[in-house]
């Protein structure tokens, strides 16, 4: 095994099985955000079942076993505008990104998410990839879908920390609003997610 | 990140959001993000390998 080894969730649990998975998943630790963890290990494959959101695994040998060492999760969701947000000039300007439709109203853009996405600090402190690598990975693998299918919207929403903004800023996101956390979502810090875009 | 956002909807309904968003856009279109280099060969794992590398086989 060389290099990283993307694997998709899906496969791995029909040729290994769920067990073995979720022991393999186990070994996910990332101690700044318990989120990403307990999605990877509570919700993933649930998730991927359903067809909610899949996830992709970065997996490259490390003291010669292959470790996993970090993953993305994506969901295909679309972004709704609706007509009475948008000036005249707004409306112009938006049509190159957007499908209008006149019965609803609204103008909609297909927009994957970047649902979930860490580094495994388990295995030699998440220093075996960076955040900009697995950033791309993640990137490139909605790039490769969206040259099939269209698209050239990604989003994600974030924590509002300065650090983790000017991560995603300096990697071609830019701020588009917020959405205020729901009273469960308890292992988050604030009071909203940042939410960003980036055009592929 | 969080799990709640894979079952939210984003539905801009205010003339400010519209606006932040149509900016945004626009901005992204345009922005230059830094060059990121890959350090190592990324392989995509067909099904039939899986086993091999797990030592399932």
């Amino acid at each position: 095994m060389t290099g990283f080894n993307l694997i998709e969730l899906d496969d791995m649990i029909e040729e290994l099985g769920e067990d073995r998975v979720k022991s393999i998943l186990f070994n996910f630790t990332c101690p700044m955000n318990k989120d990403v963890e307990h999605f990877l290990k509570e919700k993933a494959i649930l998730f991927s079942t359903q067809g909610l959101a899949k996830t992709h695994l970065v997996f490259m040998s490390y003291k010669g076993n292959p470790e996993l060492v970090g993953y993305f999760s994506l969901a295909n969701k679309f972004i709704m505008l609706k007509e009475k947000a948008l000036s005249n000039t707004l409306e112009k300007r938006v049509r190159k990104f957007a499908n209008h439709n006149r019965e609803l109203k609204t103008y909609f853009i297909t927009a994957p998410l970047i649902a979930q996405f860490g580094k495994n600090h388990t295995i030699d402190r998440g220093k075996l990839i960076t955040g900009d690598e697995l950033l791309k990975l993640a990137c490139d693998k909605i790039a490769k879908v969206q040259s099939v299918i269209g698209g050239k919207i990604v989003y994600l929403e974030c924590e509002d920390i300065e650090a983790l903004i000017e991560f995603y800023s300096r990697n071609g996101f830019v701020n588009f609003g917020k959405r205020p956390l729901d009273p469960d979502e308890t292992n988050l810090k604030g009071e909203f997610l940042v939410q960003m875009l980036k055009y592929i | 990140m969080a799990t709640k956002s894979v079952t939210k909807n984003i539905d801009i309904r205010s003339k400010h959001m519209g606006r932040k968003f149509v900016d945004a856009l626009e901005n992204a279109a345009g922005k230059r993000s830094q060059e990121v280099v890959i350090s190592k060969v990324v392989k995509e794992v067909k099904k039939d390998q899986i086993k091999l590398i797990f030592g399932d086989n």
